[in-house]
């Protein structure tokens, strides 16, 4: 039957520590004989061994330096430091690229910068002047409108009589309100209808060469049937009915933005300036062919 | 919460790291206080008896303890996590040298000697000189094993835990190291060396 040991090979330093080889029992003795030479080695491991623990507390120990515990200190310092701080340090790592391929990646950073400022600039100058138009007070905006008697949304428009006609026109005195409103606010201009055929070529003409000078923002007077008429409806509002000048024909065919001299401003709807336009365009032809209308403009009226 | 100052003093070292690992700066200079002598003493035997080398060795640890708390591992005993760390180094610092030995040789210094005596000590001195050599001439991890255990008079079990090993693997090292060492100095007198031992 095998015996089994007590001790690992391992531990002989135990036994090295504890006793000299004639200290050894013979068990312990039968052991270290398998595993070591014989009494002499193990005698100059018992020795070695003994004399390194004793050297080593005889031996001087080093000591360590004041800097050095400064500088690992330091470490620890720099480690604590706020996050930001080791951020701002690092962009001297962005400035300084060694290869020239990463330089997009400051351009990038630096245009992002750059169009965050730009939109921020834009957003504190733009919006604030917004703000103030939409608490701007709301007000009525004088018109001046021309409008044509045949058009059925517009106010009523009458030919302005003298005040001894007005006794004779039962029906313009028993108009609503706003039909006498407007027709108090409106100028017109009658004429005869002998003279019909000369203003209307006249007026064409000057719708003419108002359309040649684009400016849409006048509208020639409209001429229909015999009468012309040139209505601002909204003047009364601003403008003082006293000041209010009656347009003669021969200044209109002059210069019919003469009718802004009194800084009225005539303004039309989208669909009447497309209306208008097209029966201008179609007028003006006619009246250039019109051997009528030059013999008139021969004649000087 | 941080510690009043004994407190540092006689807190554990598993205390003191998580103190560390919170940014306790106190915490951090009581643990270098307490392992860097060691620590120095280590390196100064383990690379060539190169106090400047132990030195360095000794800051960059600590510097890397400072950025790097959170590596140590709260389930190991913090003084056995060092030293695993200071032998990785030590190896570290062995891959480094193209020849280890023949630089062994070369880097060693006698700065730390002191100046003989008498014949006793001339004796011990000598001995020291070939013990080092002889220690050098070792497997790295052999000659950890033996420094840990007879130098810095670590539990086996302890130095098991720093290499990651067995007890008995330890054992086994510090066996054959004995050994070994015992048949390259029989030149000193047993004798002698034991009446040096039991002085």
């Amino acid at each position: 039957m095998e015996r089994h040991e007590r001790y690992d090979p391992e531990d002989i330093e135990h036994l090295l520590s504890e006793r000299s080889f004639d200290a050894l029992l013979e068990e312990e003795r039968a052991y270290v004989m398998r595993h070591l030479g014989g009494r002499e080695e193990y005698e100059n491991m018992r020795a070695l061994l003994l004399h390194v623990r004793h050297d080593e507390q005889q031996r001087e120990e080093i000591e360590g330096d004041e800097q050095t515990r400064d500088r690992v200190m330091g470490a620890f310092r720099a480690q604590q430091r706020p996050t930001w701080r080791i951020w701002l340090n690092s962009l001297a790592s962005v400035f300084a690229i060694d290869e020239h391929r990463s330089y997009w990646k400051p351009a990038l950073a630096f245009g992002s910068l750059a169009a965050l400022i730009g939109l921020g600039v834009y957003l504190a100058v733009v919006l604030p002047g917004k703000g103030e138009l939409e608490l701007a007070e709301v007000r009525q905006v004088p018109q001046k409108t021309v409008t044509e008697p045949g058009s059925s949304k517009e106010p009523a428009l009458t030919p302005v009589t003298p005040p001894s006609d007005v006794a004779a026109q039962p029906e313009t005195a028993a108009a609503p309100p706003n039909a006498a409103e407007a027709v108090d606010r409106s100028v017109a201009i009658e004429h005869s209808s002998d003279n019909t055929g000369e203003v209307d070529a006249v007026v064409r003409n000057n719708e003419a060469s108002l359309e040649e000078e684009s400016q849409e923002d006048v509208v020639g007077a409209p001429v229909t049937g015999a009468v012309a008429t040139v209505t601002v409806p909204a003047l009364a509002e601003t403008v003082d009915l006293d000041d209010v000048r009656v347009v003669e024909v021969r200044e209109l065919v002059t210069n019919q933005s003469m009718s802004n001299a009194s800084g009225v401003q005539i303004t039309k709807t989208k669909a009447r300036t497309e209306r208008s336009k097209g029966t201008v365009r179609q007028r003006s032809r006619n009246m250039a062919n019109d051997p009528e209308v030059r013999g008139l403009l021969a004649q000087g009226w | 919460m941080g510690l009043f100052s004994k407190e540092y003093h006689q807190s554990s070292d598993e205390r003191l790291m998580e103190l560390v690992v919170r940014g306790d700066e106190r915490a951090f200079a009581a643990l270098y206080d307490r392992y860097q002598r060691r620590l120095l003493n280590y390196f100064h035997r383990m690379l060539w008896s190169d106090r400047e080398t132990a030195r360095d060795h000794v800051q960059e640890l600590f510097t890397k303890l400072a950025q790097r708390p959170a590596s140590y591992d709260p389930s190991r005993p913090f003084r056995t996590w060092l030293f695993s760390v200071a032998n990785n180094m030590c190896k570290n610092a062995y891959r480094h040298q193209v020849v280890v030995k023949a630089a062994a040789l070369e880097l060693r210094q006698a700065p730390d000697r002191v100046d003989a005596q008498n014949g006793v000590e001339v004796d011990r001195e000598r001995f020291r000189d070939r013990l080092d050599e002889e220690l050098d001439r070792l497997d790295p991890d052999h000659k950890a094993t033996f420094v840990m255990r007879y130098h810095e008079d670590m539990a086996i079990k302890e130095i098991a835990a720093a290499f990651g090993c067995s007890e008995g693997t330890v054992k086994s090292r510090l066996f054959y190291t004995l050994k070994k060492l015992a048949e390259r100095l029989k030149e000193f007198d047993p004798q002698a060396l034991e009446r040096h031992g039991k002085a």
